[in-house]
């Protein structure tokens, strides 16, 4: 008996034991607490509900202004993570945005978006003289950078690079005001104040520092990038709407899919025996391992579309094990004996399930970047199962390598005995 | 068996059936737009309490209004009495008032304290329904084109484009045919019947590069090992789909209006790949691979004269 073997495979076992019970009722220690996978993966509007802030313009405002406010709120939402938000407008002067921010959001409040999307995002640099010396439209480059050192450090700021004319000017505003203030203006309300040194800022670059969280520094960047609204925005009303799909769709799918894998475990037991059951041992790794990264990538919200990704990674996942089994009783059908059918088989089978896998994973990943947020939604979960569907056929591989661990193991624990020679039977 | 005379018989079926979705929906107009790709009209009504969604659905369905989408809505994810219904299309002011009526006198019948809040006008919310559906389409079959050309050659990359094309065309026409709403997930059960398209026809082409490399005649028998290979993976060819057609049945079942119109395209999507996989892409590879006798005979021709010369 290969000592190494058994004390390798009961490891898996106990590791997959203590992930699976992770990943379905999370832990607690001390100040570290994990919680089910499966409630960490934030959902999108269509499985998990949202809220739906009606923006309304000021009853002077142009129809092609609430237009050009619409493209500029659609290009904030996308800057923010939210392309599967939607945006519709509704009677004349009004805005809807139906977001998915529902119990499932980690991040953002629905009241932080919703002014985000409102405010008019009018930045103004203004000396201490209260004149104008560069507004947002001039900042040519602009990122979020957090602090490191010194008596800002921790602060997370916004760091900007002017154009040449606005560099001459706030060249020419900072020899002047050396040692004073220039105050930072959003819609008229003043933010911030960045002390000018005693010379001259010749290179156009500067910061906006007010004490901002991350996620306050980054949606003022994106306003800043995104242009200012044509027209003035007020939140009019903000509600809460539920699942698109239905209230209990979400559960309905996780319930009929556990009922389903659990059919699936079964039937590959009860088939392909030994193998079978590495098979599912294999694919329960595969479950937690696919939870634990829709949970833990950011930006990833599971969609109706998404989950169409999930359930087919997972399908071809059983597809790569299926056909690796159904090699190996050809192979042993053939005349060779179970240790060789194995060792010839299966690399054979994966190969033709790698390929067709890897022209997919291409295909997916090419929709990420090309697909509407729809497509992309269902892409990244693909992806993501794609990837971990490859590793998966080569765990299966490597448990049913390991259990060949007993020398004189009964070959019918890996294949039905009709299948054996008589004399190889045993 | 006859693999040109088969490959022509099946494509002539799905032929058939993309021309009449075409013609029927180009007929009424093309595609039946849900509310997120056309303007229409959103009613809200206070149903003052809790309430049944798939009841107001259906009793809104069964009052003449069959477009209609229902959300349920409210102050806060604990108090959802409200009920939204975007109802795509109707753009009148006079259509829009009694609409509301309509939907208001459904309701009603349900639960009588509900009353009408606001009945307002929308545009569509999403853009770009063709190329959202275009672009990701060609590109999957790019794909499917140029690995299979890389891997196994013209012919391979050709049959594969094909059936992954095929699929796409088919729920396309389906959707048409049927007058299925096209929501705002559509695009992703499109890509459903591609992405399964692709793996299969992947899947195969790997089998007959074994097999090629392990017959000596391969060149002649062709049709016979493309067949095996067929039969071979006929069994595994249902597990993916069967997996998710099964979850996406449950969900319907249990779910909204909208989920059911969803996974309609979806099963369609797995039918046509389920059915490009089997009677598609290995007659057509077996075609194409396939000198036709008079390319064979002219290829003899010349040998024959050299022949003679000599």
């Amino acid at each position: 008996m290969n000592i190494r073997k058994v004390v390798a495979f009961c490891a898996v076992v106990l590791l997959t034991a203590a992930a699976g019970v992770v990943a379905l009722n999370g832990v607690a220690w001390g100040i570290y607490e994990i919680h089910p996978f499966a409630q960490q993966i934030t959902r999108g509007g269509d499985l998990g509900g949202g809220v739906a802030v009606d923006l309304q313009a000021t009853a002077s405002s142009l129809p092609s202004q609430v237009d050009g406010a619409y493209a500029i709120m659609s290009s904030r939402l996308d800057n923010a993570g939210y392309a599967d938000a939607q945006l519709i407008r509704v009677g004349n002067d009004t805005i809807r945005a139906e977001l998915p921010i529902n119990a499932s959001s980690r991040q953002y409040n629905p009241d932080t978006i919703a002014q985000y999307l409102a405010q008019t995002g009018k930045l103004e640099a203004k000396s201490p003289d209260g004149d104008t010396i560069f507004t947002g439209a001039d900042i040519r480059q602009l990122y979020v950078q957090t602090i490191t050192s010194g008596s800002s450090a921790g602060h997370n700021v916004v760091t900007f690079a002017l154009n040449a004319e606005a560099t001459r000017t706030f060249a020419e505003a900072s020899a002047k005001y050396a040692g004073q203030s220039v105050t930072f203006t959003l819609d008229g309300t003043a933010i911030s104040r960045q002390l000018l040194p005693s010379t001259a800022i010749t290179n156009g670059t500067g910061s906006i520092d007010a004490d901002f969280t991350a996620e306050e520094a980054n949606l003022l960047a994106q306003q800043i990038k995104n242009g200012m609204l044509p027209t003035t925005m007020t939140v009019a009303d903000a509600r809460a709407f539920g699942p698109m799909l239905g209230q209990d769709a979400y559960s309905t799918g996780v319930l009929a899919l556990e009922l389903i894998l659990l059919a699936v475990f079964v039937v590959l037991a009860l088939r392909y025996r030994l193998p079978g059951l590495m098979a599912d041992l294999s694919l329960l790794i595969y479950v937690i391992s696919y939870l634990f990264f829709l949970a833990a990538i950011p930006g990833i919200r599971l969609t109706m579309a998404g989950s169409l990704g999930v359930l087919f990674s997972l399908g071809f996942a059983i597809d790569t094990d299926v056909m690796m089994f159904e090699r190996m009783r050809s192979e042993v059908r053939d005349g060779r004996t179970v240790h060789l059918a194995i060792k010839n088989g299966f690399p054979r089978a994966f190969s033709a399930a790698l390929n067709a896998q890897i022209a997919v994973l291409v295909g997916a990943f090419l929709l990420l970047f090309i697909g509407s947020s729809t497509v992309a939604g269902f892409a990244a979960t693909l992806t993501i199962g794609l990837t971990l569907a490859i590793l998966q056929g080569l765990l299966t591989r490597g448990l049913v390598d390991l259990v060949q661990f007993y020398p004189v193991m009964k070959k019918t624990l890996f294949v039905p005995a009709k299948l054996l020679p008589a004399a190889k039977a045993n | 068996m006859d693999y040109r005379k088969k490959f022509l018989r099946m494509a002539v079926i799905s032929l058939a059936v993309i021309v009449v979705g075409a013609v029927v929906g180009g007929i009424l107009g093309g595609f039946r737009l849900g509310p997120e790709y056309a303007a229409g009209t959103l009613v809200t009504i206070d149903v003052k309490g809790d309430y049944d969604l798939g009841a107001v659905e259906g009793a809104v369905r069964a009052a003449g209004v069959p477009d209609a989408a229902a959300v349920k809505a409210g102050s806060s994810d604990d108090a959802l009495t409200l009920v939204e219904l975007r109802v795509p299309g109707v753009r009148d002011e006079a259509a829009r008032k009694a609409l509301g009526e309509t939907i208001q006198g459904a309701v009603a019948k349900l639960y009588p304290r509900a009353v009408t809040e606001s009945v307002k006008p929308t545009e569509r919310a999403a853009n770009g329904l063709a190329l959202g559906i275009l672009v990701p389409v060609a590109s999957l079959c790019a794909v499917a084109f140029l690995y299979g050309w890389a891997r196994y050659g013209v012919f391979a990359g050709v049959s594969a484009c094909v059936a992954a094309l095929h699929d796409a065309l088919l729920v396309l026409a389906v959707t048409m045919l049927l007058r299925i709403p096209v929501g705002a997930a559509y695009p992703a059960a499109v890509m459903v019947a591609l992405v399964f398209s692709v793996y299969n026809s992947m899947v195969f082409f790997e089998n007959m590069r074994e097999m090629k490399a392990a017959d000596k005649q391969a060149e002649n028998n062709r049709e016979r090992m493309a067949a095996e290979c067929v039969r071979r993976n006929l069994p595994r060819t249902f597990i993916a789909p069967a997996l998710v057609a099964l979850v996406v049945l449950i969900l319907a079942l249990a779910g909204t209006f909208s989920l059911l119109m969803f996974a309609i395209p979806v099963f369609v999507g797995l039918c046509a790949g389920i059915y490009s996989s089997l009677f598609l892409t290995a007659p057509l590879w077996v075609t194409l691979e396939t000198p036709s006798a008079k390319a064979k005979s002219a290829k003899k021709k010349p040998a024959a004269k050299r022949k003679k010369k000599k």
